[in-house]
């Protein structure tokens, strides 16, 4: 196979999915570096699991108080991870955005090179 | 260019291959002119981009800030090209598509043209060969071309230093032969009738063949597809003559090679993977957000705990696990179920378990375990620092109520509990923080994952008598790894000590210290015992040295200072002894020719590693009458091999006749055996197993083991080498035979013959336990003749003690005659005359000592009659 033929495949086949792989990392890692599934699920859970539990045992009263701290738990817990999963999913908007125009400049480089040259000598 | 090949059936043609076409390109357009010029443009155009801003700044050259746009439009084009380029070689170029395995091609070479499976260094050394041979006029590239070309190469400098290899002196003495190899081939070029024709073709001899394939066979080895340039290397260790030569100078083998190729590709890997840094691995190092704010607060835990997914994430590089991978999925296994999920890894102290679980945390933390497991915490739990400062058991007890219960509703914590045989059940002090009441609690909650370790011992003594410990946690073992793994492991944390030390560790003395631990210490198991050397051996050369190489000569001396075993002299003697072993034996042993000549050769035999041996140095049945010398000569091999007499492990094989005495020869879970102790302390010792025919059938089966597979596993299930231990067992069975035979003036061969067909029908022995020892040996009864050279030897003696106290004896012809008249007995042989020389010459003397009658300076005699000492 001639130089040329595997340039080009390389350029407009390989390189595009390692562009994939790399760009699917980055999803992935802010996925991971913002917890975002993980505070999706537990959203409303309780901070730090802190919760009092009920029972027939202890007073109507207690109970009450039992279930006012554990409504606060559970607010805590959603006024602290609301901000970081929103921040994450803008990241994530973010990458997802510079993905595409990377893969987009990578099919068009060849003529964005052509151009920048020309623009280049035009402007000396 | 034609490729001809004579014997050896491969097919090699570069100039068909795409790899070769490469390194062609890399020839025109070479890949460090492009880096440089990458370097270049991006420094000119990021200069553009200064000077097209500077006029914002300054605003009196409007004009020439479009002049500076359009040069840093133009370089820029420049970096992107020389980047794609650069990219695109890696990439496409360097990494040719292969059709077929390498494995497949190895099993057809005629069919596949194996330079397409050559890495690009590999081919651009290979083409860099043929252009030597052409301007040299070699007419052949052979191995030894090869082998001249490749020390050009800078990536091998690693390992010719840790080989302690002279680069330069290796190259002076190739060069001098492929010159001598030139000229010759000048010579037969001109006296030849061919040398008219010009040959144009190129071959490739049968050596450079060879190499090849077998470089392709240790590529395969490691998983690789491509023929790196290590991979050759270690072919041409294994291959070329003149390297074997320099490596046998050297005292290096051609694996030693294979393992500096490992060492170089794993530091090689290392910086490569660190390099790229948009790997999804290198990206999880940055950490996260709010993970654990799904699970509960572990103040407590927290503080008498170490966080290992922490320490994981802070290392610079990934953990690799050699060995134990089989253990690893168990481990996994055992802790994703929703019951019974802790695991009880137990192995001795040092075998690998700790770096198992770093490991296993480390797969967690990069969330590549099982998705139960993924993203949990890992802590170890400090139980020094539970027990510390806590007033009894009450205390200790409400703490780990704390910790457990945190665990527990945290929810994200896989608890590490290191040593729990120390603080479950037992009888000692620290045991009776017996934490198993609290453990029972918590155990079977979903959410509490632990992975505890112990050791055999512990596990037998201590743990498996708590039924419930022995139902919830899952029993994984974890065996001591083989020498090979312990080397490379040795290779790894030899980096790392040798930033802390300031010292260099050269591959010979790594190899040394698996050799020497093998052979000599057995009370700790690979790789701790091998990582503890390697240690104090750093110590050693940082404190009381000026050296900043560590040598096989510190390594010996700092085990010799350990075992008290002097490994060095040894080795270098080893030979020496061997040669000259019957002359060595004899020096306490009168006559017995034949039986010293056959453990002579058959300890040769063994000793010369002609097979490979699982077995131990050398195994010998020594049979013939009391007295005879079978002991002595266990002795004295025992002092020419070992160099001592103490080093003798002896069993009375009599105390072995029950089925019970088994406990106290290998031991059992509660109590160690002291026969396999002792051979575990000293692994290199002479066994000697007196009157083995007294033995349990059963006590000689386990030994039909020993014999055989060269290793005996003890009551409480470890493993003890016998590779370097020399077992001799004694027997008198049959004494009679041998009498009658001597006096019939039969050859030893026949009363041999005889004597083993005596034991076989009266089923002493079995003929699979005798053809299991290297040598069956017969020693004849004494003659009046041997027992007055005996009877010199032993006098001999006691002159040599009685010297040392400055007193004189004279032992005159008379007095030796006399001690043979009462000391000749044929039935019990030379301990007769021991009994004699006891009673009246040495009773005589130290009653005459005792009462002051000899002092230092006299000299004395002996009265052959009455054995009266008079002094002369």
């Amino acid at each position: 196979m001639s130089t040329l033929i595997l340039f080009l495949n390389w350029h407009y086949l390989c390189a595009p999915k390692k562009i994939l792989e790399i760009w699917r990392n980055f999803i992935r890692f802010v996925f991971n570096f913002f917890s975002i599934s993980l505070l999706a699920k537990t959203w409303i859970s309780h901070w730090k699991r802190y919760r009092y539990s009920y029972s027939r045992k202890i007073s109507i009263g207690k109970n009450i108080s039992n279930f006012i701290f554990n409504i606060f738990s559970r607010l805590m817990g959603i006024i602290i991870r609301t901000p970081v999963i929103v921040l994450g999913l803008g990241v994530e908007i973010l990458v997802l955005g510079l993905g595409v125009i990377s893969l987009a400049a990578w099919f068009f480089l060849p003529l964005l090179l052509v151009l920048g040259f020309v623009e280049g000598i035009n402007l000396l | 260019m034609d490729i001809s090949f004579e014997k050896f059936n491969i097919r090699f043609e570069p100039r068909y291959s795409q790899i070769f076409k490469a390194v062609e390109i890399e020839q025109k357009y070479p890949l460090s002119f492009c880096k440089f010029l990458k370097v270049l443009f991006l420094i000119l155009f990021l200069f553009g981009l200064f000077f097209y801003f500077f006029p914002l700044v300054w605003p009196f050259f409007p004009i020439l800030a479009q002049s500076f746009l359009g040069l840093f439009l133009i370089f820029l084009t420049f970096w992107i090209v020389t980047s794609i380029w650069l990219s695109f070689f890696e990439q496409v170029l360097k990494k040719t598509k292969l059709e077929v395995s390498l494995s497949e091609i190895l099993v057809s070479p005629e069919k596949f043209n194996l330079a397409n499976y050559l890495s690009f260094d590999s081919a651009k050394l290979i083409f860099k060969t043929k252009k030597l041979v052409k301007s040299k006029k070699l007419g052949q590239v052979s191995s030894t071309t090869l082998f001249f070309k490749i020390l050009e190469e800078k990536r091998l400098n690693f390992i010719f230093q840790r080989a302690l290899l002279n680069q330069k002196e290796i190259k002076k003495t190739l060069r001098g032969f492929l010159k001598s190899f030139s000229s010759e081939k000048a010579r037969s070029k001109k006296a030849s009738s061919e040398s008219k024709v010009k040959n144009r073709n190129l071959i490739f001899d049968q050596s450079f063949q060879e190499t090849l394939y077998k470089a392709a066979k240790i590529a395969i080895k490691k998983g690789s597809q491509r023929i790196g340039l290590g991979d050759i290397f270690s072919g041409l260790a294994h291959q070329d003559l003149l390297f074997k030569k320099i490596l046998a100078l050297q005292g290096l083998k051609k694996e030693g090679i294979e393992n500096l190729c490992w060492w170089e590709r794993l530091l090689r890997r290392r910086i490569e993977e660190r390099k790229k840094w948009w790997q999804y691995n290198n990206l999880l190092r940055l950490g996260e957000i709010g993970r654990d704010w799904a699970a509960g607060y572990t103040i407590n835990l927290d503080e008498f705990s170490l966080d290992i997914s922490e320490i994981i994430k802070k290392k610079k590089y990934n953990l690799e696990l050699l060995s134990h991978q089989k253990e690893l999925e168990s481990l996994e296994r055992s802790l994703s179920r929703q019951t019974q999920n802790c695991a009880l890894l137990v192995g001795e102290a040092g075998v690998g378990k700790r770096t198992l679980i770093e490991y296993f945390t480390q797969k967690i933390v990069f969330g590549e375990s099982l998705p139960v497991l993924n993203y949990q915490r890992v802590l170890k739990l400090d139980m020094g620092l539970v027990i510390a400062g806590s007033h009894g058991i009450g205390e200790v007890e409400s703490r780990l109520n704390l910790i457990f219960s945190e665990a527990i509703r945290a929810g994200n914590i896989i608890l590490v509990i290191e040593n729990l045989d120390q603080f479950i059940g037992g009888e000692r002090e620290i045991e009776r923080m017996n934490i198993a009441p609290v453990l029972q609690k918590y155990i079977q909650n979903p959410e509490f994952r632990i992975i505890a370790s112990t050791t055999y011992e512990g596990f037998h003594k201590n743990i498996e008598p708590q039924e419930f410990i022995s139902s919830e946690f899952r029993k994984i073992e974890i065996k001591e790894v083989s020498e090979e793994v312990a080397l490379r492991i040795l290779e790894k944390r030899a980096l790392v000590m040798e930033q802390n030390y300031k010292l260099f560790t050269s591959y010979p003395a790594i190899a040394e210290i698996i050799n020497l631990c093998s052979k000599y210490i057995q009370t700790s198991p690979f790789p701790k015992k091998a990582v503890d050397v390697l240690e104090e051996v750093m110590v050693y050369i940082s404190k009381y040295t000026k050296s900043k190489v560590l040598l096989p000569e510190d390594v010996a001396k700092i085990v010799s200072e350990k075992t008290e075993i002097p490994v060095g002299k040894i080795k270098k003697e080893e030979k020496e002894i061997l040669l000259n072993l019957e002359n060595l034996i004899h020096r306490r042993i009168v006559d017995q020719e034949e039986a010293v000549k056959e453990v002579s050769n058959a300890l040769r035999r063994a000793r010369s590693e002609i097979t490979k041996r699982e077995r131990p140095m050398g195994t010998f049945l020594f049979l013939g009458p009391t007295g005879v010398g079978k002991t002595e000569t266990s002795k004295a091999l025992a002092e020419v091999y070992f160099g001592s007499e103490k080093r003798m492990i002896r069993l009375d094989m009599s105390e072995y006749q029950n089925i019970e005495s088994i406990e106290r020869l290998i031991g059992s879970p509660k109590a160690e055996g002291h026969f396999i102790t002792e051979v575990r302390e000293n692994p290199f010792s002479l066994v000697l197993l007196d009157e083995i025919e007294k033995a349990h059938p059963n006590i000689l089966n386990l030994f039909l083991q020993v014999l055989d597979e060269g290793h005996l596993t003890d009551g409480i299930g470890r493993r003890v080498d016998f590779k370097n231990t020399i077992i001799i067992a004694t027997s008198n069975a049959g004494a009679e035979i041998i009498r009658q035979d001597i006096q019939l003036d039969k050859k030893l061969d026949i009363i041999k013959e005889e004597l083993l067909d005596h034991l076989f029908r009266k089923g002493l022995f079995r003929p699979e336990f005798i053809n299991r020892f290297d040598g069956v040996v017969v020693f004849k009864t004494l003659s009046r003749e041997n027992l007055l050279d005996i009877g010199k030897l032993m006098m001999a003696k006691v002159q040599k003690k009685l010297k040392e106290r400055d007193i004189e004896i004279i032992v005159t012809p008379a007095l030796l005659e006399k001690l043979i008249e009462l000391g000749f007995n044929p039935q019990f042989g030379a301990r007769e005359m021991r009994r004699v020389i006891q009673d009246k010459i040495e009773n005589s003397l130290a009653k005459e000592l005792i009462a002051g009658a000899i002092k230092p300076g006299d000299r004395i005699e002996i009265n052959p009659t009455t054995f009266e000492i008079s002094k002369v």
